[in-house]
């Protein structure tokens, strides 16, 4: 593939004179799974539709293997896969029927990968959706977006309905469509430790810009806590580079930094006569003290 | 399970697997001609991405602890001083104690040492280790 | 195009119950379409392919609705093609519906001919004798434009049934019935006018229906552009509508929740159709007490759905069910009675305008009233959805209440009629009482769980 699957640079998007997103350039390869995190309101929703071409933005420009998104033709439509926040789903029809409608669209519908997972995730293919559970809804929502294949997989808080069964399924589904390594996934939710085991990049959006863009790897090894332990009296002002916030209403204060050297925590050690210990984070924790 | 993986930790799912089979390697868990469980078993059994594993397997390669056979899966070398000195080059090895390198120099500068008093500390320990 | 033809399958057969009537109208045009081949010609004979299409029509009822709700998805614009599919899906299926009887008429037309030619007489259908070979030749050809003229005519007529339809089903509330009443009153009065009147051409009705589909098309494929555009704007129409509740809001809170807050809305939506129709000069008795009496019934559809949101009520006030019913009551005779009142004055003002008998009036009024009342308690009577029982009482009623208008509209100074229509409305009146109670009884035993037929589903697969 020679064009990358997403790219977009210097993205921003006004709605009236309210900006929601700013100067957001990236890129998404195959075999990237992409988890978008972010306080409500962040934009992620916004972000996620810009990229499916449902709305223009206002600056800067993003495409889709190489077709600007906004005008995505149809064969590239085929490629891509997306499973809203709200399931839209027709409640008459059964099942089978609503499989049936979704897949006459695209040229190539994998039907056994259809049955086996309706069979492993439970679902009734006789059934009728208007008495389904909000659960079961959802999955079959999802399913909608597997069937064609797609090259990319968009995915807007997938799993906010489903029990931890359920959610283990989708994610070891998806965790089979990533294997080959061709495909890319972008996925936004909630649900830190889904991200944590399933994407290989973060987004963090924060008011509509990147607080962090790159390797979930790398962020865990950028973003510790440093645990002040000193002798005597700590020193009234404290240099810490990289520090994002210091907390230091017990005897042993801590601070959140980034990107923490050897040479700082000799340094420090230094400063305080005493020890540093590093702790490492997980998702959740950084994703909260990147907001403090 | 061949691995304890923990995706909430701190550490990064990778590193988690490269200190398991380190260990796991240096204490004879696992024998020189284990199979390793390939990387889309091991991401479907544990729920995690698969280029994390296959990221922490290329490490554990170029380290000289697993070899890559074409068709089979990653299979365990033997332990990193004996016939790893063969697959590996030179450069690489170096590179992989670069970083605690640094921090001795650091640290022996800190505390005022010589750059000779830094050479004997090295050359005991190492005369300790040797067997 | 494989889209389209799965669209349109699903359409048609895609519940058990509109399986059936499909089916149904498909073998019944085809027994027409046979019968029409063998036997001499009578009217009855003619209605029966009509009421096949009515049922292939009634069987494609999901067609709007799902249009409407793939057509709002953001699925639609991620699916290949999906909004132009979407589109010619529903563009055939308004063929296909408008197809046959058409096609029925000129086979029928043909075999009368033939049968004259052969006979030397019709069986009974054609007003007029054609009494040469060339005559007949030459009206063979017209047939043949006839035809044209004819399925034009059926594809527009089915193109707006379909949007009355999707009016009613999609949105189940006020606006959504009035909408769709008032579309199948567009309907009342220029196509099917002009198809009465014979005054339909082939051009003109080619031309409607370019229009109205490039309008629809257009409009549909260029609906997320101009959502886009007017993105900005939307923030503002909001601040306006909420500013407009708060005004209701004093005190008034149940009539909000219920949906009653404000009759205006209704009877501005029945006022506009009579005036207008007044202005054409359209002043048959009838069909006045027809269109009233079918507001009313309006009245009862909004009623049905009282049950459902008195949910909200009962967690916010400290009423039981019972004390529940008599504030929903009565939110509901506050909001009827200001749209009767409307209705009234309209009626006597017309009534004199136009110079309508006064035993028309008399009898008229009460009955608009009666029926209002009547369908109110009956839409009150729903707390378990809309099942067959509650669905078929209310049908029967709704046909009973038309029946009595026609009645009523053609007993202007008969005694006999006046009477029987006077009866009518004691036991009317009696009824209402009867549905009061036994709503009220309902309403004590009120399970809102089951209250709409999905959620009593969700209850039984106890998830």
């Amino acid at each position: 593939m020679n064009s990358a699957t997403v790219e977009a640079s210097h993205l921003g998007k006004m709605f009236g004179t309210k900006r929601v997103l700013q100067d957001l350039s990236f890129g998404v390869s195959p075999g990237d799974v992409v988890g978008v995190l972010g306080k409500n309101g962040a934009g992620k929703t916004t972000l996620l539709e810009l990229m499916l071409g449902f709305t223009q933005p206002t600056e800067g420009a993003v495409r889709l293997f190489g077709h600007e998104s906004y005008r995505l033709p149809g064969d590239a439509k085929a490629r891509v896969g997306f499973v809203p926040q709200q399931d839209e789903l027709v409640d008459h029809l059964t099942v089978a029927d609503q499989l049936r409608v979704i897949a006459s669209f695209y040229p190539h519908w994998d039907k056994d990968l259809m049955s086996r997972l309706c069979q492993e995730w439970g679902i009734d293919v006789r059934a009728r959706i208007k008495g389904m559970s909000v659960g079961e809804r959802q999955k079959l929502s999802i399913l909608l977006a597997f069937g064609h294949k797609p090259d990319l997989l968009i995915l807007d808080e997938p799993v906010a309905s489903l029990d931890p069964i359920a959610r283990r399924q989708f994610l070891e589904q998806l965790v089979e469509i990533s294997t080959d390594g061709r495909r890319a996934i972008v996925f936004s939710s909630h649900i830190v430790s889904d991200i944590e085991r399933l994407a290989n990049r973060i987004w963090i959006l924060k008011e509509g810009r990147f607080d962090w863009q790159g390797d979930l790897d790398s962020l865990k090894e950028s973003i510790v806590r440093i645990h002040l332990r000193g002798s005597g009296r700590l020193p009234e002002v404290l240099a810490i580079p990289g520090a994002l916030s210091v907390r230091r209403e017990s005897a042993f204060p801590t601070a959140i930094v980034r990107d923490w050297t050897e040479g700082a925590q000799r340094e420090l050690e230094r400063q305080i006569a005493g020890t540093v210990e590093v702790e490492a984070l997980g998702l959740e924790e950084i994703f909260v003290e990147l907001h403090r | 399970m061949l691995f304890i993986l923990n995706p909430q930790s701190g550490v990064p799912i990778y590193r988690q697997i490269l200190e398991q089979v380190r260990r796991m390697v240096s204490s004879g868990q696992l024998q020189p001609g284990t199979e390793l469980p390939s990387v889309r078993d091991l991401a479907v059994a544990h729920a995690v991405n698969p280029m994390t594993i296959s990221k922490a397997y290329s490490l554990l390669e170029a380290e000289g602890l697993l070899a890559r056979n074409r068709g089979k899966p990653m299979t365990v070398v033997g332990s990193a001083r004996g016939t790893a000195r063969g697959q590996t080059p030179l450069n690489k090895r170096v590179e992989q104690i670069n970083p605690l390198v640094d921090q001795i120099v650091l640290a022996a500068r800190q505390l005022q040492l010589s750059e000779a008093e830094l050479v004997k500390a090295l050359r005991r320990k190492w005369e300790e280790t040797d067997e | 195009m494989k889209a389209v033809a799965r669209l349109v399958l699903t359409y048609t057969f895609g519940t058990r119950v509109l399986r059936l009537f499909s089916v149904a109208g498909l073998v019944v045009v085809v027994v027409a379409f046979v019968l029409l081949q063998l036997f001499a010609q009578s009217s009855w004979l003619l209605t029966i392919p009509f009421l096949g299409v009515t049922m292939i029509f009634l069987g494609s009822a999901l067609m709007p609705l799902m249009f409407g709700r793939m057509a709002r998805s953001h699925l639609i614009r991620v699916l290949p093609w999906g909004r132009v599919k979407l589109l010619l899906s529903a563009f055939s299926t308004v063929a296909i519906v408008a197809l046959p009887l058409p096609l029925l008429s000129f086979f029928a037309m043909e075999r009368a001919m033939d049968y004259y030619a052969i006979h030397g007489d019709y069986g009974g259908v054609a007003p007029h004798v054609i009494p040469s070979a060339a005559v007949i030749e030459k009206a063979r050809q017209g047939n043949v434009e006839n035809f044209h003229v004819q399925l034009s005519g059926s594809f527009l007529m089915t193109g707006w049934l379909y949007l009355a339809l999707w009016f009613i089903t999609s949105e189940r509330s006020i606006a959504g019935y009035v909408k769709g009443l008032l579309v199948i009153l567009f309907v009342m009065f220029f196509p099917l006018r002009e198809v009465s009147q014979l005054s339909m051409t082939l051009k003109g009705s080619l031309t409607q229906i370019g229009i109205v589909w490039f309008l629809f098309g257009a409009g549909f494929l260029l609906w997320p552009r101009w959502k886009a555009f007017t993105a900005g704007w939307r923030l503002r129409p909001q601040d306006r509508i909420s500013a407009l509740l708060q005004r209701q809001v004093a005190g008034r809170e149940i009539d909000l929740m219920l949906g009653t807050a404000n009759p205006w809305f209704l009877i501005a939506a029945q006022v506009v159709p009579i005036v207008f129709a007044s202005t054409i000069g359209f002043y048959s008795a009838a069909v006045w007490l027809f269109y009233l009496t079918i507001f009313s019934t309006i009245a009862g559809a909004i009623a049905c759905q009282a049950a459902e949101r008195s949910r909200v009520l009962w967690l916010r006030g400290n009423w039981t069910r019972g004390e529940l019913f008599s504030q929903v009551e009565r939110s509901f005779w506050r909001h009827n009675s200001f749209v009767m009142g409307a209705l009234v004055a309209l009626m006597v003002g017309i009534g004199s305008y136009a110079a309508l008998p006064v035993s028309l009036l008399a009898i008229g009024l009460p009955l608009l009233m009666l029926s209002t009342i009547l369908s109110t308690y009956l839409g009150f009577m729903v707390t378990r959805g809309l099942r067959f029982a509650e669905g078929a009482l209310a049908v029967t009623v709704m046909l009973a209440l038309m029946a009595v208008a026609v009645i009523a509209a053609r007993a202007d100074g008969d005694t006999q009629d006046i009477l029987i229509v006077v009866g009518i409305e004691v036991a009317m009146a009696i009824s209402a009482v009867v549905l009061r109670s036994a709503a009220r009884k309902r309403w004590e035993k009120i399970d809102w769980m089951l209250c709409r037929p999905d959620r009593a589903l969700r209850a039984r697969s106890a998830s």
